[in-house]
């Protein structure tokens, strides 16, 4: 997976970020977003979470998801 | 009794005087006019029957007529004696000053020129300065005269009269502001200056004021090519212009690397802002809170260029302000308020976040991001 999110964040730069949080060393975050699995994406914009998905997800629904979620 | 006697008397002196002189000296020109009794001219009859009438009478000091021809006292038979030895005879009236032209207290030129009248054509006319000129019942007085004050006396046959002036020194044109042979607008206005006040100042275009050794010219003047004759008292000034159309516009943004309202901007490289017309003025980069960032800014005809400063880079994903004033030559002003965010410093590469930054980077974002929540296995 993380090759192709390698990817959707080099082909979409320009549209949003992609970051990355590992959850074991950062358990606060974790927490305060109540993460239970993983892997899971959370979209924010403005400071403000619109939006969030999870598990394995095709390269062309991801891209998807983040856009509705923006827009 | 008395009027028999002084009439007999008065035949008898008009029978002798029957052979009188009629040529008239100059030097008994008193004694003339004392004989004419009636001042009427002439010496005649009428003087002595208004002398024999007063026969006897007291004098009053400047009596008019004054029939004590001889000035002894006394009106007697000695000034029937006097007039009837001048009978005939005709008595030049006294000449006296009428008018003055330019009145008394006015300036004059130093080749300016007087001009006196009297009742009658004055004699002997002489003046403390300049050259007099009589002709019938006028004398001309003609300078040069030395400026400053001018007390002028008059003397001629029968008076003497004292006249004051000012004499104008003469004005010579110094300058001209804007110099000859340069641009005007339609709406600039000239001013000459000379080495003295000049006088009847005109001009063969415009308005002119005249104040002190100054004159404004003011307009509108017509587009193209201006000749403007200066004339005053003294003398005559051509002076040169070109006039062009009055630039009321104000320089605005035509273009540049940068413009209100831009995301994204690079924040390495010079910013360029393009204008209508050449500018000059003072525009900055500031911060948000109106810090100076400390880029250099430099004018080039119609261009502002701000420049990068090592160490004074612009922080990723910040607005920023460019602001300030900036004039073109006709002094038209254009306030400049850009505000811009610089773009992220965000490649592509998926960025690690932590606890400790994830308020900073995540939340304050003002791009969109996604945040991959894993777990390494």
């Amino acid at each position: 997976m993380v090759p192709v999110v390698t990817e959707i964040a080099l082909e979409n730069k320009d549209t949003f970020i992609v970051a990355k949080l590992n959850n074991d060393e950062n358990r606060e975050t974790v927490g305060k977003f109540g993460i239970r699995y993983q892997p899971i994406y959370i979209i924010f914009k403005d400071g403000e979470e619109v939006g969030r998905f999870g598990g394995e997800t095709p390269k062309a629904a991801f891209v998807q998801n983040v856009l509705d979620a923006i827009k | 009794m008395k009027t028999l006697t002084c009439s007999l008397l008065i035949l008898s002196l008009a029978l002798l005087a029957s052979t009188a002189s009629y040529a008239q000296a100059e030097t008994d020109i008193e004694i003339l006019r004392a004989a004419d009794v009636n001042a009427d001219g002439v010496i005649n009859v009428l003087d002595l029957v208004l002398i024999a009438s007063h026969f006897g009478d007291p004098l009053v000091d400047a009596q008019t007529p004054n029939p004590d021809v001889n000035g002894d006292g006394s009106v007697n038979v000695l000034d029937l004696v006097l007039v009837a030895n001048r009978l005939g005879e005709t008595v030049r009236p006294p000449v006296a000053f009428v008018t003055v032209a330019p009145d008394i207290g006015s300036e004059l030129d130093i080749d300016g020129t007087i001009t006196l009248t009297f009742d009658n054509p004055p004699t002997d006319v002489t003046v403390s300065t300049g050259v007099a000129m009589t002709d019938g019942n006028s004398v001309t007085i003609t300078g040069p005269f030395t400026p400053g004050d001018l007390e002028l006396t008059v003397t001629w046959g029968d008076g003497t009269e004292t006249f004051s002036y000012t004499v104008r020194p003469p004005a010579a044109f110094v300058s001209a502001a804007p110099e000859n042979d340069v641009e005007i607008t339609t709406e600039d206005s000239i001013t000459l200056t000379f080495d003295n006040p000049p006088t009847d100042v005109t001009v063969s275009t415009g308005v002119a004021m005249t104040d002190g050794n100054s004159v404004k010219i003011t307009g509108p003047f017509t587009p193209g090519a201006l000749e403007l004759t200066i004339t005053w008292a003294d003398g005559t000034e051509t002076l040169s212009y070109t006039v062009i159309e009055l630039d009321t516009e104000a320089p605005s943004i035509t273009g540049g690397t940068v413009s209100d309202g831009d995301t994204d901007v690079d924040a390495s490289t010079t910013i360029e802002i393009e204008f209508s017309e050449d500018v000059r003025g003072l525009v900055t980069l500031r911060t948000e809170s109106d810090d100076n960032v400390g880029w250099i800014t430099t004018f080039e005809g119609n261009r502002v260029m701000l420049t990068p400063v090592a160490g004074k880079e612009l922080a990723p994903e910040t607005p920023y302000v460019i602001t300030g004033k900036v004039r073109d030559a006709a002094n038209n002003g254009t306030e400049i308020n850009i505000t811009f965010t610089t773009a992220s410093a965000y490649d592509g590469i998926p960025i690690e976040v932590t606890d400790a930054n994830f308020d900073t980077v995540v939340l304050g974002s003002k791009v969109p991001i996604v945040v991959e929540f894993y777990t390494d296995w």
